[in-house]
């Protein structure tokens, strides 16, 4: 059986088509049980994504 | 990310819940300040789902929004719990797009989504060509079947 991979291949957005992608935090999201720790983690996902 | 690749990614941001006053905080400011395209809604947070009386709050925020809506991504619980989302989008009257068709006849607003059965119909092409040398053959290009 023949294995695929990426060596040699162009980039994913050469070949699919697509010119952006939408990143997001997936389940179960960022809360585990701190207030304090929710705030801070969506505070520092959310600037990662936007800068 | 969005910043230093521009065009090429969306921010679909993510919010503290379930502390109401400060995920609606947290959509403003990422919507205002880090131009978010989106805010995201856990399905389920701290045991409950997002459809509960519970979350009423952030729907409402959410409905407040200038141009807000509720898309909702394919998702076991989703299914599950269609009614009542149904119910929560109509209760805050939240555009809401849902992963399958038959949430429609539930009587929710719109679908978005795959043809399952055309999945299964073109597997046989990927079986073709990850069994089948050379490595150029592997993917689908756009067009192709």
């Amino acid at each position: 059986m023949h294995i695929c991979d990426d060596r040699g291949a162009p980039p994913a957005h050469v070949w699919s088509g697509l010119r952006a992608a939408i990143g997001s935090v997936a389940e179960p999201g960022v809360y585990f049980g701190d207030i304090q720790e929710v705030r801070d983690l969506a505070r520092a996902c959310n600037e990662f994504a936007a800068e | 990310m969005t910043d230093r690749h521009p065009g090429r990614f969306g921010l679909s941001a993510v919010l503290p819940m379930p502390f109401t006053d400060d995920a609606c905080r947290e959509a403003v400011y990422v919507l205002d300040d880090l131009h978010a395209d989106r805010v995201v809604l856990m399905g389920i947070t701290d045991g409950r789902f997002l459809g509960a009386p519970r979350f009423d709050d952030e729907a409402s925020c959410l409905a407040r929004l200038p141009n807000g809506g509720l898309p909702l991504p394919p998702d076991s619980t989703t299914i599950i719990h269609r009614d009542l989302l149904i119910t929560l989008a109509a209760r805050h009257r939240l555009p809401a797009v849902y992963p399958f068709r038959f949430f429609v006849a539930s009587g929710g607003l719109m679908s978005y989504s795959i043809d399952f059965v055309d999945e299964y119909r073109q597997a046989a092409s990927y079986v073709d060509r990850t069994t089948s040398p050379p490595i150029s053959r592997c993917r689908r290009r756009p067009g192709s079947k």
